[in-house]
């Protein structure tokens, strides 16, 4: 097993974010998690990724424990995120951007930096090649030099994944990828989703509101509800569980 | 030629125009003073802006950190190694320069006791840490006291009158060196895989978090490597107007170096040493008013504020002090 969630529990004070979360993820493997607004799903995501330290209940990967550890330790594991609310460092290139996220492949020190040894040069001649082919996957390679800021919205979004790919995750968490795209965006985006988790052989974990785009490409969907998983299984079977439509729609919509 | 030969032909010029016009007195002493004391604030300003202008910390305790460097490079050079004004140059500075090294070690020192746990929290503790620490030092200088023997008196060093009596070491070619060594390494740091985890730092810190950076080790680094040449631009201070007076830690001196920064642009090193200069020359001109001038300096960053709230440069550079690789980006961005 890649991935493993096992009783993961959090408070914020008295309120009980998340209750006794499970989930496997294999590899190669996409599995979605929705549920409505407040449900829990971007805590578990910042307990995973080492932001919120979980109350209880352990997560491994790669059959390590990693509960608890610092963000940039889980990046080096292998899992990293993307946010709700897109977190570029907006004063910087397009192509920075992704070189940053090899940062902590890199080995040069502050000496070689300062004195420009040929070690600087050759690491960061290698950076700048391996942040290229990711946005060329993107076709962000025309915009190299431009403030990340400064691009479109959409371009935003596909800069957040291709700098997330470039710190060459085995999993990959999305927190609502296509949110503000309209549905034929969105459905492009999880074609590329799709594509990238094919070629980088990626183990996916997704968040995302709108239906048709997780039904689409998750094998399998997870639901929450007030932090609860109120329902595990198949696309096909989630559509139409009734304990699904009822937390989406409310009590007593099936009546 | 390439651009990085005119750069060096152009420091090359500088210093030689400046020796020869000093030494044939063509430039008065008054001037060549002013020129040493805008490249030590440059030192100072360059220093601050890496902190607070690409890490996005917020340190208001610069001075304080000058000073500890200015008091130990004076105490070693007075009192350790007993220099005078009389002692020949040549047999003064090497001992001058240990104890320059040692300012900026003990400067990184108390940077690093002070930044590593205020540092694992967000940056407003910074601040108010640093203030604090610019305090503090003031009131440790007033009681460090030493005696000293000359001739058949006894007198008190150090404490509240001030550190007096320093020899005048700091020349204009040790001065110039420094400050080229100090604009070099902060540039070649901040245009590296290091200076870039500060920037992001500054531009996002939780993705910078994410993507793999341990924040909370490059906050540190930013911070103890401005207050290490802080400590520097201290002890060429110190030796260069020859005496130190623990006032100069303080607050109000903090803010001159962090006006320099945000009037010359956060993040640019351009900015600083334009903002630096400016300052520099513009405090002296303005002398005649006295006091007056510091309504004057004020209203100046009022309308620059309003005028240009990213600073004089914002983050932009002067391409010369670019390195090649982002030289030819800037010449790409600006086609």
């Amino acid at each position: 097993m890649l991935f493993k969630i096992v009783n993961l529990t959090h408070f914020f004070g008295g309120l009980k974010a998340v209750d006794d979360f499970n989930i496997e993820i294999g590899p190669r493997q996409i599995i979605g998690l929705i549920g409505p607004n407040g449900a829990g799903k971007t805590t578990v995501f910042n307990l995973v990724t080492g932001f919120y330290k979980p109350t209880m209940g352990k997560v491994f990967f790669q059959d390590e424990e990693i509960t608890g550890l610092p963000p940039h330790v889980i990046t080096s594991k292998g899992i990293v995120r993307t946010f709700q609310n897109i977190r570029l460092f907006n004063n910087m290139t397009v192509l920075e951007n992704v070189t940053i996220a090899r940062h902590y492949r890199m080995q040069y020190g502050i000496t070689s930096a300062v004195g420009r040894f040929p070690s600087f040069h050759r690491e960061e001649h290698e950076v700048e090649e391996k942040a290229l082919e990711y946005l060329s996957i993107f076709h962000l390679d025309s915009k190299i030099h431009q403030p990340a800021g400064s691009l479109p919205y959409g371009q935003q979004r596909r800069l957040e994944i291709a700098r997330a790919l470039a710190t060459e995750p085995k999993l990959l968490l999305l927190d609502e990828p296509a949110a503000g795209m309209n549905n034929a965006e969105a459905l492009e985006l999880m074609h590329l989703i799709k594509k990238i988790a094919e070629e980088f052989r990626l183990s996916i974990l997704l968040i995302e509101h709108q239906m048709p785009v997780v039904m689409g490409i998750a094998e399998r969907i997870h639901v929450l509800d007030f932090g609860k998983t109120i329902a595990v299984g198949p696309p096909e079977e989630i559509k139409n569980n009734p304990k699904v439509i009822e937390a989406y729609l409310g009590e007593g919509a099936l009546q | 030629m390439k651009p990085t030969t005119y750069t060096i032909l152009g420091l090359l010029a500088f210093y030689a125009v400046v020796m020869v016009t000093s030494a044939v007195g063509l430039m008065n002493d008054y001037i060549l003073r002013v020129i040493n004391l805008m490249m030590i604030n440059i030192i100072l300003g360059v220093s601050l802006n890496l902190i607070n202008g690409y890490t996005g910390l917020f340190s208001v305790g610069h001075a304080g950190f000058m000073i500890v460097g200015g008091y130990v490079a004076g105490f070693m050079t007075t009192l350790l190694f007993g220099i005078t004004k009389d002692t020949p140059y040549w047999e003064a500075l090497p001992m001058f320069l240990v104890a320059i090294l040692a300012a900026a070690l003990v400067s990184a020192l108390v940077g690093f006791i002070i930044g590593l746990p205020v540092l694992r929290l967000t940056d407003d503790y910074l601040a108010i840490v640093t203030i604090g620490f610019g305090e503090i030092i003031r009131v440790i200088f007033n009681f460090i006291t030493f005696k000293k023997k000359v001739g058949n008196w006894e007198l008190d060093i150090g404490g509240p009158r001030g550190l007096l009596g320093i020899p005048p070491l700091s020349n204009f070619t040790v001065i110039f060196l420094f400050t080229l060594f100090t604009v070099i390494f902060i540039r070649n740091f901040v245009f590296s895989r290091h200076g870039r985890a500060c920037i992001a730092i500054r531009e996002n810190e939780v993705a910078a978090h994410m993507m793999g950076i341990p924040i909370t080790r490059y906050k540190v680094l930013a911070f103890v490597l401005g207050s290490t040449f802080a400590g520097i631009g201290g002890a060429l201070l110190a030796h260069f107007i020859q005496l130190l007076h623990p006032t100069m830690g303080g607050f109000m001196k903090s803010v001159e170096y962090l006006i320099i920064v945000y009037l010359g642009g956060m993040g640019s090193i351009s900015g600083t040493i334009v903002a630096a200069a400016a300052l520099t020359g513009l405090s002296e001109l303005l002398r005649p008013i006295g006091e007056l001038r510091m309504v004057l300096y004020g209203a100046l960053l009022v309308v620059l504020m309003l005028k240009r709230p990213g600073g004089l440069m914002g983050q932009r550079e002067f391409p010369f002090l670019l390195p090649e690789r982002e030289r030819k980006i800037y010449a790409l961005q600006n086609r």
